[in-house]
């Protein structure tokens, strides 16, 4: 079995950079495409043969590309990924003598892909001692910057063939590589970068929305939760939809953060895309069932802390507690709420807490405007205000 | 490429290779702490050999950090660990910041040395641990001094660096050392204080750190409060460092959580809630937040409460054993 003859390989790579076709190359020099999987393509020493039929510059991608297949197939991820990273280089440099012209971009966006996802296998292959984790990908991350800066410097060209068009596809491989090694304080510039560009607006849909679910993400991780909302929200209505896996994810960020600032995800959608182990919590917090709540705290913990949301949604606790203490308030009718009776109704959810804890937990809640009041210690009784004592969250700012 | 699984084993048997000492005497380049006694008022002081430790100094282009005489093996970096931790950290006749500067500087050397030669799992955790146990004493010890000469920011740098790795050994050898069980869990907490890690393993104090931890972030100070001071001496006195930042915040929502014009908040109550040694120090803080709180924190102070413990504690033992 075979795919087609790699002589008649190398004439398409030919034919293709000779009419600039920059698309077709790119497909023809991914690992991910079909040919990668044939033996004959997976060569250790494949100069003399390519150097038959290509020219340079692109004879030496192609090498790289082979001898890439070749450690690929035989599952050395560590060599393969320094094959791709040099092609990656080597690439970068082509790109660089490109004045005006920005046809190759394509073949820049699949070789990037290939190196993150390449670095990614090695990083699971390493099993040294002393080897410190996310080193490979740190790597990676290097070697995409060498792009991103041959792009960013690109200011001579018109916009018809700006390179800069390439950055945003290039920001979007770094996040995803700098939110995998918990590094995202590197994020900064290059958001600062894209924020600035006179293309902001012309890159396309699909980047857009990669680009606004991962500074959507930070914005939560920054706790800010109004910003965080507009990326996201941006993100899961633009994604494509037929794109299901990617909309859940989106969903998993947004829900969380969506309940914080006090609106209600639907059963519907929860169940739609599968994340219904929300619903659960949109439940015990809606009810102020603390008790609930713990228990899927640790129930779903692994799950949580995996998508990176346990500390948020532990945040949603305190809603849940302005919830509990709207319903004390409701039953006792009265605008002199003991503190011995929301201390009480704690207690019976499970929680461990004493009248000082309980104070504790309301003065936070009256710090930030969910309960409209104040707390005397002497009478050990919280005061609401006789109007609008609990305030719709949607109404906070 | 070529040396991807061979690493230099060190030969040097001394605390410091004798390339140094000599370079050093010659240069008067020697510390207080490694002179030979007699010689200290000498134009030319003599080094004391068998007190001279290898002080850290950076790798530069040119400068050859891969000469085995000049490393030391595992074994003597444990002896000079050793050495700095009980003999030099216990001297009264210095300045703790001297020997704070001393010890830090020669403990960096020793961890350079752990890297280039590559230690077994074993050697370094065995290392990092008391190191990251020093960091933290010291950064408690030396709350109160003067930015010149205690910066805390790069004390925690050098804290957090050991603990990343110290995490990283652990991930690597759980199964193998079941041993340094026991003492995980405390430097895992260590992090746990910082920000919550959860893959650490899950034991009582872990599982304590995390509470605080969350506790911490959700504001919830009595609970804060009460949980720092059940904590070990030597985490009590890091969890101390955070008391004015806690306190801030507190009296922050306190201030408008209790704001009636006919109601007041016993001094009494509030100065246990938030662990003050008496009232005059609670007196003090409120007076400097006047009504409304400020931005700009307190820097941290020494603790009645922790000082007891600390001072009933051999220092040494502390930090090279833990509690």
């Amino acid at each position: 079995m075979s795919f087609m003859t790699l002589a008649h390989y190398l004439q398409i790579m030919d034919r293709s950079w000779r009419s600039q076709d920059g698309g077709k190359i790119a497909t023809f020099i991914s690992v991910r495409h079909e040919h990668a999987k044939y033996a004959n393509y997976q060569l250790e020493m494949p100069e003399g043969l390519v150097d038959k039929f290509l020219v340079s510059p692109v004879d030496e991608l192609v090498v790289l590309h082979l001898k890439c297949l070749y450690y690929l197939g035989k599952e050395d991820y560590l060599t393969a990924y320094q094959q791709q990273s040099t092609l990656v280089q080597t690439f970068a440099k082509i790109l660089q003598a490109q004045k005006e012209e920005n046809w190759s971009l394509p073949i820049m966006y699949t070789i990037c892909s290939d190196l993150r996802l390449i670095a990614q296998q090695a990083e699971k292959q390493k099993v040294g001692v002393n080897e410190k984790p996310g080193e490979i990908l740190e790597k990676a991350a290097e070697c995409l910057m060498g792009c991103f800066r041959v792009c960013a410097a690109d200011n001579r060209s018109g916009e018809e063939d700006t390179k800069r068009i390439g950055m945003l596809a290039l920001v979007n491989q770094l996040f995803k590589v700098y939110f995998r090694i918990n590094k995202l304080h590197l994020c900064k510039p290059l958001i600062r970068a894209i924020e600035s560009s006179p293309f902001k607006e012309s890159f396309s849909l699909s980047q857009q929305v990669t680009y606004r679910y991962f500074v959507g993400r930070k914005a939560m991780y920054d706790s800010n939760y109004k910003s965080a909302d507009e990326y996201l929200t941006y993100a899961f209505e633009n994604c494509h939809k037929a794109s299901r896996k990617n909309k859940r994810l989106i969903l998993i960020y947004l829900v969380p953060v969506k309940m914080l600032l006090g609106y209600i995800p639907s059963k519907k959608v929860l169940e739609k895309y599968d994340v219904i182990q929300f619903w659960d919590l949109v439940q015990a917090v809606c009810q102020g069932n603390l008790k609930l709540f713990d228990e899927l705290m640790e129930m779903h913990e692994s799950f949580f802390i995996k998508c990176g949301i346990y500390l948020i949604v532990d945040k949603l606790k305190i809603i849940a507690y302005r919830n509990l203490f709207r319903k004390v308030y409701l039953i006792l009718n009265t605008h002199q709420i003991p503190v011995e009776a929301l201390q009480c109704a704690l207690e019976y959810l499970g929680q461990d807490v004493d009248l000082d804890e309980t104070q504790c937990i309301v003065a936070n809640l009256i710090y930030e405007g969910k309960i409209k009041g104040y707390i005397s210690h002497q009478h050990r009784k919280v005061v609401v205000s006789k109007q609008n004592p609990f305030p719709a969250l949607t109404s906070l700012t | 490429m070529e040396s991807l699984n061979s690493y230099i084993v060190g030969t040097c048997r001394e605390m410091c290779p004798l390339e140094e000492t000599e370079m050093r005497e010659k240069r008067k380049l020697l510390h207080v702490l490694e002179i030979l006694p007699g010689t200290e008022t000498d134009w030319m002081p003599k080094a004391d050999r068998s007190r001279m430790v290898k002080s850290f100094s950076r790798s530069a282009a040119g400068k050859a950090m891969q000469d085995p005489k000049n490393l030391r093996p595992p074994d003597v970096l444990l002896k000079t660990l050793n050495y700095l931790l009980e003999d030099v950290i216990s001297r009264k006749d210095i300045s703790w910041t001297v020997i704070y500067d001393f010890i830090m500087d020669r403990l960096r050397s020793v961890r350079q040395d752990l890297v280039i030669q590559n230690a077994s799992h074993a050697y370094c955790i065995s290392i990092l641990q008391p190191i990251v146990r020093f960091h933290a004493y010291a950064s408690y010890r030396l709350c109160e001094e003067d930015i010149n000469n205690f910066d805390p920011v790069i004390n925690s740098t050098h804290l957090q660096e050991c603990l990343k790795r110290l995490l990283c050994m652990y991930d690597c050898c759980d199964e193998l050392y079941e041993t340094c069980h026991a003492n995980s869990e405390e430097m895992n907490s260590f992090l746990v204080e910082n920000r919550p890690h959860f893959e650490a393993f899950r034991t009582d104090l872990v599982e304590t750190a995390l509470e605080l931890s969350l506790s911490y972030r959700n504001n919830n100070f009595v609970r804060v409060c009460r949980i720092i001071k059940q904590l070990p001496t030597l985490l009590l006195a890091v969890g101390a460092l955070y008391l004015p930042k806690i306190r801030r915040n507190a009296l922050k929502v306190m201030s408008v959580a209790y704001s009636c014009k006919n109601l007041v908040f016993p001094a009494t109550a509030l100065r246990s809630l938030l662990l003050y040694d008496d009232e005059e120090a609670l007196i003090k803080d409120c007076k400097y937040y006047g009504l409304s709180v400020q931005e700009r924190g307190l820097p941290p102070v020494h603790q009645d409460f922790i000082n007891e413990r600390l001072n009933n504690t051999n220092i040494s033992t502390l930090i090279l054993f833990g509690d």
